[in-house]
């Protein structure tokens, strides 16, 4: 395995490279548990409203909901971007002016969207649902609608440079995309072991997000014309399906960009290394198409698709994550099994993650079949489904990436961190299970108010949700902490 | 029952409840589309069709009622 030292040049640009690298890592991480934290406590005060605990004006509650959609799917996005930079960049030479000018763009088309919800109103939802932003009967104005599309602009431009840079990074090192993704071994049966996961993982996420992020910048800019032109129309139906394509690609590229914290973290903690193999590779070359052919399960209830088309959307739901979830969580389990696998707290957390994101994939899988689907669409089992991934799968990979990369001398009373860590695994399931029961009973998604015989579940989700914010908001909390006593006593040297 | 569905504004879910506020079809009202369901009703009684596709602040107020009555009382 080639180290990042081998790469970049002299010892003093080393040097350089290494302080400005930890610093990268810091300021993703440390923006992230920040804005994780507010954007819980923004869906835990819907969910209050929804219990009927405290009153919400739907204007207000539909405005919080854009902001928590657009806030958790941008920072999961940072996030994933962040971790995937740090395990890359030991193996690529990657452009520090390109990670900080998405970071840039991120924080300025977060100003952008926050004075769009916040000033101007605008409370279309994340998914800026053609032609939503344009007929809000009044609500919001046209340029508040605009601020928003521009916004999310300005975020994709961001991350397509960073893909772009990750992207030149590994064709100068490996020759292309398809030989960091291990196509060429796959093909001629020559497997080298030592190719790095994280390669594999960075390349697939490139390609797939790169196409998916651009799909998502044209029916924005077609959105911005409709909103100035209202001649410039689109058919409905077309943006619906780049909107999915868009919003299913770049929600996926945010899981496998954190994944390569399993890749590298768990063999440290088994003391054993993650062989690349061809069922690996294979399973990640059939991921790279599935993730971008799955998209047509958010449409199962539009007859007007084409049915084979439809057909496609469910038999890949079912095949679409589960070849690299297998590889993955079958990979762990052998790393882990016998190997005298250090218990530790940020090991624990990507043990976490590994059954967050197999579990997961049941209510995926159940919710994007045809027959079901019927029911279900649109119900609060489908948060219950995203919901369970990021919160049981995502957030504990990220968790663990922190607590491992920022570990120091300030750590976690080892007590009170077991005890952070089971509240926060049990009450994310309940909160999950009460989205997913309330689906099962039927109860809609995105409803401002409830119904009386709703309630039960709203309250079980509320409770669980106070929780889940209590022990994310302790373990943001200790992360800082790390990171802030990290910077002050041992720089780079605290980041693994 | 065939159920002939569209929106003239935005898209908007036609989810159609028993009476015991259980969904029993779905599908959605997009403009310039016209989608179809059917529905077997066994049934008679009170359902009703709320709007499961975010379709702006009124969204959670878009309820309408559909009485089914035996055969013989139309």
């Amino acid at each position: 395995m080639t180290s990042i030292a081998q790469v970049v040049g002299t010892p003093a640009e080393r040097t350089s490279t290494r302080d400005s690298s930890a610093l990268t890592v810091k300021v993703y991480l440390l923006t992230s548990v920040v804005v994780i934290v507010v954007m819980m406590l923004a869906g835990l005060l819907m969910r209050t409203a929804q219990a009927g605990w405290i009153e919400l004006a739907p204007d207000l509650f539909y405005q919080v909901m854009t902001a928590h959609g657009a806030g958790m799917v941008g920072i999961a996005a940072l996030a994933g971007a962040g971790v995937m930079w740090h395990f890359l960049h030991r193996y690529v030479q990657l452009s520090s002016f390109i990670i900080w000018l998405n970071y840039a763009l991120f924080m300025l088309g977060v100003v952008f969207i926050l004075g769009a919800i916040f000033v101007g109103g605008y409370a279309g939802g994340w998914t800026f649902l053609w032609p939503l932003p344009a007929q809000s009967m009044g609500q919001w104005s046209a340029h508040a609608a605009a601020a928003f599309v521009v916004g999310l602009i300005l975020i994709g431009v961001g991350f397509l440079a960073f893909y772009f840079d990750a992207a030149i990074g590994i064709k100068r090192r490996y020759g292309s995309l398809m030989q960091g993704l291990g196509i060429d071994q796959l093909l001629t049966g020559r497997v080298d072991p030592n190719h790095p996961p994280t390669v594999v993982a960075s390349s697939m996420v490139i390609i797939i997000n790169t196409l998916g992020t651009l799909v998502g910048a044209v029916v924005l800019i077609v959105t911005l014309c409709n909103l100035y032109f209202p001649e410039l129309r689109i058919s409905a139906l077309v943006a619906k399906n780049m909107i999915y394509f868009f919003g299913h690609v770049f929600i996926n590229a945010t899981i496998y960009m954190s994944v390569t914290a399993v890749y590298e973290l768990l063999p440290q903690y088994a003391g054993r290394p993650w062989k690349v193999s061809r069922p690996f590779l294979a399973a990640w070359a059939c991921v790279t198409l599935f993730v971008m052919a799955v998209y047509p399960h958010h449409l199962l209830l539009d007859t007007v698709m084409p049915r084979w088309l439809l057909a496609v959307g469910q038999v890949v739901s079912y095949l679409s994550g589960i070849p690299v979830l297998l590889v993955t969580a079958y990979g762990a389990l052998v790393l882990v099994y016998r190997s005298g696998f250090q218990w530790a707290a940020a090991s624990r957390w990507l043990v976490l993650s590994m059954f967050g994101w197999s579990a997961g994939v049941i209510p995926a899988i159940v919710d994007g079949t045809i027959h079901i689907n019927k029911v279900m669409h649109n119900t609060m089992w489908v948060p219950g489904h995203f919901h369970f991934y990021l919160l049981l799968g995502l957030l504990p990979m990220l968790i663990g990436f922190c607590l491992h990369v920022f570990r120091g001398r300030l750590d976690f009373n080892e007590a009170l961190e077991r005890a952070v860590f089971w509240a926060y695994a049990a009450s994310s399931v309940a909160f999950s299970l009460a989205f997913l029961v309330g689906g099962w009973a039927s109860v809609p998604r995105r409803w401002a108010q409830h119904l009386a015989e709703w309630q039960t579940y709203d309250r079980a989700g509320t409770v669980a949700a106070l929780v889940v914010v209590l022990a994310t908001a302790a373990l943001a909390a200790g992360i800082g902490r790390r990171i802030a006593a990290g910077a002050r006593q041992d720089g780079y040297r605290n980041v693994a | 029952m065939e159920f002939v569905v569209t929106s003239e504004d935005v898209t908007h879910g036609f989810a159609l409840y028993d009476s015991d506020r259980r969904i029993v079809a779905q599908i959605q009202a997009m403009p310039g589309f016209v989608n179809r369901v059917r529905h077997h009703f066994t049934e008679p009684g009170k359902y009703e069709v709320l709007c499961l596709e975010y379709c702006g602040l009124a969204h959670h107020a878009m309820v309408a009622e559909i009485n089914v009555a035996p055969k013989d009382q139309k």
